[in-house]
C-alpha cells in the first residue's frame, strides 16, 4: 500500500527548499529575523501536518502555501491593517500630491508614465527584476505591503484578501491602486526600462 | 449645465488607473468600462500605465519560480541547523 505521506521527504526539506522559502519570505516581510522565524514556523507546522498532505499538490507547492499562510498570520498578528480608513484618508493628500494633480486628478508633469523599452520576456533578467522589486517593496508604506504581496506574488482573490485583513472592498482598491502606482514608478526609476 | 454633467462623467487619470486595476481583476462594471475605454482613447499616459501594469503582473508571477531556481538569499547556516535539529527531534 502506498502511504501518501511518504511522498514527503522532511529530511530533505531544508536542503531543497530552505533558501527558496527564505528568499520568498524575505521578499514578503523585508526583515531577516522575521523571515527566519517564519521559516522555522513553516517547517515545524508542515512537519506536524505531514499526514494531511495529499498528492494533488507537489511538496514544493504545499510548503509554499504553508509559508504564505504564515506570512498572512504574521501581518494579522501585527495588526498592520488596523485603522485602514483613517490611514487612507490621512495620507490621501500626500499620495496624490506625488502623482496626481489636486484639482483635476490628472498625472502631474513629474509623474507621467514614460514609455518603456519594448522587450521580450526572455530579455528580462529575472534576478535583476527581483532585486529591484525587493527594493521597491521595502520602500513601500508598510500598510500597503500585505495586501500588495497577497495580490502580486500570490495572486490571492480580492475577497479573500479583504477577509484576511478585515478591510473593506473600497479600501482594498485604494491600497492596490497606490501600491501599483508606487511600484510602477519605482521600477521605472530604478530599472533600465525607460 | 450640459458641460458640467459631461465633466462629471469623464474620468481623470487617477480614477482611470484605479478602474484599470479593477478591470485586471474582472471587477469592473459595464459603465465603468465604457468610461475607462473613453479615457484611454485620448490618454496615452494611462494607456502606458495599463500596459506596464500588465508587464509588472506577468513578471511578478514568475518571481517565486525564479527564486526556486536561483534563490536570492541563503538561509543562515545557524538557523538552518537549528530548524533541522527541531525537525529531527520531532521524529
Amino acid at each position: 500500500m502506498i502511504n501518501e505521506a511518504s511522498m514527503l521527504q522532511p529530511a530533505e526539506w531544508l536542503n531543497k527548499y530552505g533558501d527558496y522559502l527564505y528568499s520568498l519570505a524575505l521578499l514578503k516581510v523585508s526583515n531577516k529575523e522575521t523571515a527566519e522565524d517564519i521559516l522555522q514556523e513553516t517547517f515545524l507546522s508542515a512537519y506536524k501536518a505531514k499526514d494531511s498532505f495529499r498528492n494533488d499538490s507537489s511538496e514544493k507547492t504545499w510548503l509554499t502555501t504553508i509559508l504564505k499562510n504564515k506570512i498572512t498570520d504574521h501581518y494579522r498578528k501585527n495588526d498592520v491593517l488596523k485603522n485602514a480608513d483613517s490611514y487612507i484618508s490621512d495620507t490621501e493628500a500626500s499620495f496624490s500630491g506625488h502623482f496626481f494633480n489636486q484639482s483635476d486628478g490628472h498625472w502631474i508633469e513629474t509623474a507621467l508614465p514614460e514609455a518603456w523599452k519594448e522587450f521580450a520576456d526572455a530579455k528580462i533578467n529575472q534576478n535583476e527584476f527581483h532585486k529591484i522589486v525587493q527594493y521597491c517593496i521595502e520602500k513601500m508604506p508598510p500598510k500597503l505591503v500585505p495586501v500588495f504581496i497577497a495580490k502580486f506574488l500570490d495572486d490571492e482573490d480580492a475577497d479573500k484578501i479583504c477577509k484576511d485583513f478585515n478591510i473593506t472592498s473600497s479600501n482594498y482598491w485604494v491600497i492596490i491602486h497606490r501600491a501599483k502606482v508606487l511600484i510602477r514608478s519605482c521600477l521605472e526609476k530604478n530599472w533600465y526600462l525607460a | 449645465m450640459k458641460i458640467y454633467l459631461f465633466k462629471k462623467t469623464v474620468l481623470n487619470c487617477k480614477q482611470a488607473t484605479l478602474l484599470s486595476l479593477k478591470k485586471e481583476e474582472g471587477r469592473i462594471s459595464f459603465m465603468e468600462n465604457i468610461k475607462l475605454q473613453y479615457h484611454v482613447l485620448y490618454c496615452k499616459y494611462c494607456r502606458r500605465f495599463i500596459k506596464q501594469s500588465a508587464v509588472i503582473n506577468h513578471q511578478g508571477a514568475q518571481i517565486p519560480e525564479s527564486l526556486f531556481n536561483h534563490p536570492a538569499h541563503t538561509l543562515p547556516a545557524e538557523t538552518k541547523a537549528k530548524i533541522q535539529r527541531q525537525l529531527d527531534n520531532m521524529e
